[in-house]
């Protein structure tokens, strides 16, 4: 079963997502923020993240930066799910390793698919 | 069908969810900007963008669009004060909050019919005012640039504000004038009984304790089942009995534990509710145009969940008289040499098993001389009686209902309703008020509650044949009554105990039909707020923990009565609530106010 840890410091949209990606039989572990996130990552193998862009303490960008340069994790397939129009924060996150950027709100069934290919992919 | 319906659960799962961190982040929220407004500390106003952000997020993914967008264009403005576009001042602050408080209706909208429907239009007119007004200019100086806009825009600025001015009182009746067709939905909803969630946030900690506690309870059970089987088998062993008193001892002790951690557990931080006071205090200093320094003590002082919910109006009220009434307007200090800014704190502590909170402003105090002219006016007292009230007594007056002395009846207070209710409330919650004053110089406010509800410790009575509780904290002395001690006055009786003359209740009288004379017995001694009471009893059974149950519907209405309780024998006894016998107690005297007996030559 893959597994796939969603990062929100929004308790509810993690919830949501979870409620979203539980349908596909995938395993969720969730994560407040991106310390939080690097922590758990250490001990859980990951297959996905999906992340927030906007936490406290480690933002997303910076989380992904973080991730990037992690012998371990650096090819994790990262979506970023957030709500911005500002084409300045879309252009450093996928410089920062992004792999896809989706704007909230999205489509259950887009991100099913979204996520079924990243998953593919990687194999 | 089966899945439909554990998904529909599940998303209103998801939704009460939202509900609850929306209502959470708003309430933060709102602190936050009355905060940045004096200190605009970047970690706090990323904090609200965060927060806001989220709410966005949140709402439009599960298909609430008006508030989506309304919280969209509140992020909008955040952002420019986050990357220092513009610096919030009280406009921008009262626009967010304005926002804030649009945002927290919908989401009780959504609690309570599923969908939010409301004309947002307005304050989202003002969100993108400001977002445009700025665009101009880098630096918020909004004032500077209202005089760079051309005639036109300046007239439509101007109008808005005139809105504006007359939307910052009552925000509901405006908005219910302009939408007629809502209007039944609206009122339809306020109908209906508000849904107070009734979940609570525990301490790990405290749980765990809990958790302990019940185990070691297993534990007295189960040398329980084995002294049960001992006994049995009829082994003529004494010991059975030394262990079963050695086994009651420790039950005894581990409930007792578990009932102070159960009580604790429901304890919650005053904090919860004094966040609250400085948007109010902001708010209500900000239309009085009074200038108010406020200080708040002892936020981590805990109170039983239920007490700091019914606290929340008269604490309310009791600020508003402070900032209206109390605190003068600054010119008016600076003439009778205070400083311009009024000052107002907010102190909460514990006092062995009670909650103190004091209420404290520097403003003009309380006129008792005046007190008294309306006390006098009204016909609620004679001159003489007046004449015979201590100053302590004299303050307490303005307790009584109907009674305001403030000379304009302002929006925020003075209609002469509050003093009483803020009384009644909380003597409801067994609790009591007191009033200090000096005059042109301060007034202080001090609040006593009971740390919990549901359980006290009472002193058992008996009257006649009847056992009644009276609550402990309010009994001061016992007196053992003997020949002569009583007295006659004015067609009934006192005690006069040292130099005091203490009007005596006959339980009897009110409870019962017998009217059985007393001739030995004690009189119970009771202090409640500025009154004292003797209460008859024939005999005095004792001091025990009573777990207070209500009356339910159809006794909860009786006077006198706050509650009853079962006692260890299965026996139901009642509760007396002090405050209502008294009050029973003066209207059975043709409404003569009990004081009065304190006005009447003390010897016959």
């Amino acid at each position: 079963m893959k597994k796939i840890l969603i990062v929100d410091d929004s308790p509810t949209i993690r919830k949501l997502i979870g409620y979203i990606l539980k349908k596909q039989e995938y395993m969720i572990s969730e994560a407040e923020d991106g310390i939080d996130a690097m922590e758990k990552l250490g001990s859980l193998e990951a297959d996905l993240v999906i992340v927030d862009l906007n936490m406290p303490n480690m933002d997303g960008i910076q989380f992904v930066k973080n991730l990037r340069s992690n012998y371990y994790h650096m090819d994790i397939p990262v979506i970023m799910l957030t709500t911005t129009k500002d084409e300045d924060l879309k252009r450093d996150a996928l410089q920062a390793g992004v792999n896809l950027f989706l704007n909230k709100p999205v489509q259950p069934n887009f991100l099913i698919y979204k996520v079924e290919s990243l998953l593919k992919g990687e194999q | 069908m089966d899945e439909s319906t554990s998904q529909n659960d599940e998303m209103r799962e998801i939704i009460d969810d939202f509900i609850a961190e929306s209502i959470e982040l708003i309430e933060k929220v709102v602190q936050d900007i009355v905060e940045i407004e004096k200190n605009p500390d970047d970690e706090i106003i990323n904090g609200i963008f965060r927060a806001v952000h989220t709410i966005k997020g949140t709402s439009s993914f599960l298909g609430f669009n008006t508030l989506s967008n309304l919280s969209h264009k509140a992020e909008d403005v955040l952002g420019r004060i986050r990357k220092k576009e513009m610096v919030p001042d009280g406009d921008i602050a009262d626009t967010l909050l304005e926002s804030l408080d649009l945002m927290k209706l919908m989401i009780e909208d959504i609690r309570e019919k599923g969908s939010e429907d409301r004309d947002v239009s307005r304050t989202l007119q003002k969100l993108e005012l400001l977002n445009k007004v700025d665009a101009r200019k880098k630096i918020g100086e909004i004032l500077v640039d209202e005089g760079v806009l051309s005639n036109k825009e300046c007239d439509e600025f101007l109008e808005i504000q005139k809105q504006e001015g007359d939307k910052k009182f009552g925000e509901i009746v405006v908005e219910e004038k302009l939408i007629t067709e809502k209007q039944l939905n609206s009122a339809l909803a306020k109908q209906q009984a508000h849904k107070e969630e009734q979940t609570i946030r525990i301490d790990v900690k405290k749980l765990d304790e809990l958790m302990n506690l019940v185990g070691e309870l297993v534990l007295g059970k189960n040398r329980l089942i084995l002294l049960d089987s001992l006994a049995k088998k009829g082994s003529n062993n004494n010991g059975i009995f030394d262990t079963l008193s050695d086994v009651t001892n420790y039950v005894e002790a581990v409930t007792k534990d578990l009932q102070l951690a159960v009580m604790r557990a429901r304890l919650v931080p005053i904090g919860k509710l004094f966040n609250k006071i400085p948007r109010l205090v902001r708010d209500l200093s900000g239309e009085s145009k009074k200038q108010i320094e406020l200080k708040i003590e002892g936020e981590s002082t805990e109170l039983d969940r239920s007490l700091i919910e019914a606290l929340h109006d008269p604490l309310i009220h009791i600020i508003r008289n402070s900032v209206d009434h109390g605190v003068e307007a600054p010119a008016e200090r600076e003439k009778k040499g205070k400083k311009p800014k009024g000052v107002l704190s907010i102190k909460a502590f514990n006092e062995g098993n009670q909650v103190i909170i004091e209420i404290f402003d520097d403003g003009k105090g309380i006129n008792v001389q005046a007190v008294k002219e309306k006390v006098r006016e009204k016909g609620i007292m004679s001159e003489s009686e007046l004449n015979g009230l201590s100053p302590r007594e004299a303050m307490g007056l303005v307790f009584i209902p109907g009674l305001s002395t403030a000379k304009i009846v302002s929006n925020v207070s003075g209609r002469g309703v509050g003093m009483d209710v803020v009384k009644t409330n909380i003597e409801k919650m067994n609790g009591q008020v007191y009033i200090d004053s000096e005059e042109g110089q301060w007034t202080r406010l001090t609040l006593k509650l009971p740390l919990t509800l549901a359980i006290m410790r009472a002193l058992i009575i008996r009257v006649n044949d009847e056992l009644f509780a009276v609550p402990l904290n309010t009994v001061t002395e016992l007196v053992k009554l003997r020949d002569g001690l009583i007295k006659p006055v004015d067609k009934n009786e006192a005690l006069v105990l040292r130099d005091m003359v203490i009007p005596i209740v006959d339980l009897s009288r009110i409870f019962s039909s017998s009217d059985s004379y007393i001739d030995e017995g004690y009189i119970v001694v009771c202090n409640i707020g500025e009154k004292i009471i003797g209460v008859k009893a024939h005999s005095v059974v004792g001091q025990e923990e009573v777990v207070m149950k209500p009356l339910g519907e159809f006794l909860g209405n009786i006077k006198g009565v706050g509650g009853a309780t079962i006692r260890g024998d299965g026996k139901v006894i009642l509760i007396l609530d002090l405050p209502a016998v008294i009050e029973r107690y003066g209207n059975q005297r043709r409404g003569l106010n009990p004081t009065r007996v304190y006005n009447q030559p003390t010897m016959n």
